[in-house]
Order: structure tokens, then sequence, then C-alpha cells
């Protein structure tokens, strides 16, 4: 069996990391470490260095994109593709790929089931 | 206050001074009945009851009687000349001097003729009468231009406040869009990540639950469905209060609907349904962002398949109108969009369902008013349709009638306009 996907999942609501964590662990093809603050998944993202971060918008404290701005612009973690998990974009403005990739960055709006977000995971990171 | 003036604008001639005499067939009879008077009066007294008086033996003769008679009558008739002066002093004034030279002069004749000469006073007289007029007439005249002056400012005053009116309409109904529109897109984004949750952990339900019986899978599908629903609804809100840039575009308006026709077609409940379109034999072109406008169409359709639950017939009808009369968004107000003789590009979409009663109208574009029952509409398709028209700077207007059918009415700049 081919190794698992390690995946880093940075949102502030604690209940949609759990489920998230626990629907995408169940698909037995993905490792999910959860961070619910910017500024530590940023830190777990250097030490970790998962495949790909699924990373909250709105968020208290330090915004998504400040981290994902950080995350690019530090030789480590700069190659980790973003996934950003938004309410702030809708589903009609994003089509039927459920992704929408925008100046380099790829967007998913909430409310996204399971099914989508492995689509796009996969997608991205071309297994 | 309002309806007062607008009698004033219906009627503006206003070089008329209003008295007491206020119709002007009375008035013009009144005149030419006061000078018919008077020159009648004045030939009588001169050719047929006083021929040719005889001066020389006046006094020597039994005559001073007549002419004494003559000369009373004469003072009598001559005053009598001033009613019409005076009266087409105050009325008519432009012509006044010409009918009071016509009358001095025909009164220094008939004097004339009457006597053989002129007696002392009489050329005096004219010129003194026909000065009065005159000035009756400059300070009639005076007063007609002060009240044009106070019905021109009160008809500026009139458009201006409508004018403001309008304005206003236009800012608060911008101001409750706009505080909508904050409000609801708040709303929307904070009402995404809980349903995100609920998303997430029902999915965490069906694969988790080991024992699923089948009231239990029902539930978490209804869960799902209603996910879905409150999401579409978000969806339609967020559109509602965004103001993304339109991306305008020569849009082809029948190859538009026919292609959104064919998007709603598979709709099961369109089985009872015909729908006719009526197109001309050209093309109809218009500026427009084409995504927006199928939206809008699509909206005017579900909601005439809606209306036709029994079965009935939908009419499409497409054409190229002027705009001849002032309404709605047709005039010089600010806030129009088409002026009169404007070419519009009209798509009518009309059903032969259950129509929309009478009270229920002026709401009907009113975000968040439906009709239909819960969990059916969102309340915001027409007025959604009414935004995006409005942006396209058109007008969309609604006839209908309960139990015979509605017709939503959109009106396009056509365009070459």
């Amino acid at each position: 069996m081919a190794e698992k996907s390690r995946i880093l999942l940075i949102d502030d609501e604690k209940d949609l990391c759990f489920f998230l964590k626990t629907n995408l662990e169940n698909t037995g093809e993905f490792d999910v470490l959860v961070s619910n603050r910017g500024d530590k998944g940023i830190k777990l993202a250097q030490e970790e260095k998962p495949d790909l971060i699924l990373l909250d918008i709105l968020m208290p404290g330090m915004a998504g994109d400040e981290v994902a701005e950080f995350l690019l612009d530090h030789p480590a973690t700069a190659k980790i593709p973003i996934i950003f998990l938004t309410s702030m974009v809708t589903k009609e403005e994003i089509g039927d790929d459920s992704m929408k990739e925008r100046g380099g960055r790829r967007f998913m709006a909430k409310p996204i089931t399971t099914e989508e977000i492995v689509a796009a995971i996969k997608k991205v990171l071309e297994i | 206050m309002n309806i007062s003036i607008r009698k004033g604008l219906c009627c503006p001639k206003v070089f008329m001074t209003e008295g007491f005499i206020k119709s002007k067939g009375l008035k013009r009879a009144i005149l030419l009945f006061t000078i018919f008077l008077c020159v009648t009066g004045g030939y009588y007294l001169t050719f047929a009851k006083f021929p040719k008086i005889d001066y020389v033996h006046l006094y020597s003769h039994q005559e001073s009687n007549t002419l004494l008679n003559y000369f009373s009558l004469q003072i009598l008739y001559t005053n009598l000349f001033y009613i019409p002066i005076i009266l087409t002093a105050i009325w008519y004034r432009k012509i006044i001097i010409h009918l009071a030279i016509f009358l001095g002069l025909f009164h220094i004749y008939l004097t004339y003729y009457a006597l053989g000469f002129l007696v002392i006073g009489t050329i005096e007289r004219v010129a003194i009468f026909v000065l009065l007029a005159y000035v009756v007439a400059l300070i009639s005249d005076e007063k007609a231009k002060e009240e044009m002056k106070v019905r021109r400012s009160e008809e500026d005053l009139n458009s201006a406040y409508n004018e403001l009116k309008v304005a206003q309409d236009q800012l608060m109904q911008n101001e409750k869009m706009a505080a909508i529109g904050r409000l609801t897109s708040g709303v929307a984004h904070q009402i995404r990540n809980p349903l995100g949750i609920i998303l997430m952990g029902v999915e965490y339900l069906d694969n988790t639950l080991s024992e699923k019986d089948e009231k239990c899978a029902e539930s978490i599908k209804i869960i799902k469905q209603a996910v879905d629903r409150a999401n579409k609804i978000i969806v339609d809100i967020l559109q509602f209060s965004r103001k993304d840039e339109l991306k305008f575009e020569s849009v082809d308006v029948c190859e538009l609907l026919d292609a959104t026709i064919n998007l709603v077609d598979h709709n099961e409940n369109l089985k009872n349904i015909k729908i006719n379109r009526n197109y001309p034999k050209e093309p109809i072109k218009c500026k427009a962002d084409k995504n927006m406008l199928q939206q809008v169409v699509i909206n005017l359709l579900s909601n005439a398949v809606d209306a036709l639950q029994e079965g009935g017939e939908i009419k499409v009808n497409v054409f190229y109108k002027f705009a001849s009369k002032v309404g709605n968004k047709v005039g010089k107000r600010t806030g129009d969009y088409f002026k009169i003789g404007d070419k519009i590009a009209v798509v009518e979409i009309e059903d032969t369902g259950k129509g929309i009663p009478e009270d229920l109208l002026p709401n009907i574009f009113e975000p968040f008013f439906t009709t239909k029952e819960t969990g059916k509409g969102t309340g915001l398709g027409l007025s959604l349709a009414h935004l995006i028209i409005d942006r396209h700077r058109g007008s969309i207007e609604v006839e209908s009638e309960v139990n015979k059918g509605s017709k939503f009415i959109i009106n396009l700049q056509p365009e070459n306009n």
C-alpha cells in the first residue's frame, strides 16, 4: 500500500477540524495534522513538512493569507501546496470543479463534502 | 398640495388672468357683446335715430331737444366704449391698442358725421381713453408676468421636489439594500462555518455508524439536504449583496432565451406546460452580462412553472418598442434610464397561472418576500432579478390578474443605444 499523504489542517473551528480529520483519515489515504491557530500551524508546517496544507482564511490572530505568505517566504515550506478553505467565495463562483485557482492560489468554498475535498487533494498532489 | 400644482401645469395659458370669470369662452362672449353694443349703438344713434343734425339752426329750432338728446345719448354710448377696452386691457393685453384706436376713430367718425364738425374735447377724450387703456394693459401685464413668475417657480419647485423625492427614494432603497447586504453577507459567512461542521459531522456519522437502520440513513439524508438548502439560500444572499462588476458583451436576446429554456426544459414540472416563443425575424441585441441576464430569465421561468402546477402556457415575447410616455424609468428624472423616443428591447414572460393578488404586487420585488411554501423559495429570486436588470440600466415590471396569469416585462437597453 502506498504511503499515506500527510495533510496539515489549519482552522480555528475545532469541531470542523475534528470531523474533517476523522473523515479524511477514515478514507485510509491520509494522515491529518491539526492546528487551530495560524502561528502554531506555521511551526507545525516547518517541523513536519506536510504534503499539503488546508488553510482557513478567516482566523483570529494570524489570518490565513498571512500564514500562507509566511510559508511561501520561507524556503523550507515554500513548495508545500496550499488549498484555502473559505466561506467567502461561493460554490457558484468556483464552478463545477469545487476548487478554483486564482492567482496561483486554490480556493474551496465551505461547506465542503469529504468527497469534494478528497478529490481536490488528489488533484493537487497528483495521486 | 400636489394635485393643485398639477392642475396648474395642465393649463399653460398663464397670460389669461384668472379673476371672477374663469371661462375663456365666456370672456370672449362678453367682450364681443360689448364691442357689438358699442358699434351698433353708435351706428344706430348716428345713422338711424339722428341722421345728420342741422347744426346751424340748432338753437333756433325745436330740434334743440333732439340735439340734447343726441349729446346725452352720445355721452352714454361713448362711455360704453370703455367697457370692451378695459376688459380687453385686462384679459387680452396684446391687442388692446388696436381695439382702442379702432373704437376711438369710430367714435370720432360718428361725431363728425353727425355734427359736421368735431366737438371740442372729442380727440382729447379719445386720446385719454386710449392712454387709459394702455395704462390698464401695462398694469395687467405686470400682474400677469408676476403670476407667471410665481407659476414658473411653482413648477420649478414642483419638479425639483419630484426629482428630490425620486433621488431620496433611490437613496433610501440603496441604503436599505446596502444595509441588508452588509447584514446578510455577515450572517451568511458566519452560518457557513457551522454548516460545514454539520455536513462533516453527518458524513462522519454516515461512515462510522456500524448499525444503520433505515430511519437513521433517512435522517442523515434529510440533514444533508437541509444543509444543501441552507447553503443555497446563503449563495443567493451573497450574490444579492455583492457588487461585482458586470461583464457587458453583445448578447442576442433570443439566443439567450433559447439556451435558458433548454436549461429549464429538463424540469419534470414542465410536462403539462407549453412554451410558446414569439421572436422577431431580426435578431434583438443587447449590451448585457450574459450570465446575470440568464439568471433573471431562469428566475422568471421557474416562477412561471411554479405558477402553472396544473399545466398551462408560458409565452415568451421579444420585440423592440419606443418609449412613448413618461413612466417607470422613462422620462427626464434622475434615475430614469430611457428618454421619450428611446428604443427599448422588451422581453415578456407571460404565464396563464394563478396570478398575483393585487395587494401583494407592490411587494414582490422586495427581498425575502415570498408566497411559496416554506423551503421552496428564498424570496430573493425576483429582487435579485430586479437588482440585475437595474444594473443593466433597464426596468422590470409586472402585470397580473388573479386566476388569469402574470406577465413580467423586462425593458433593456438595445446594443446601439
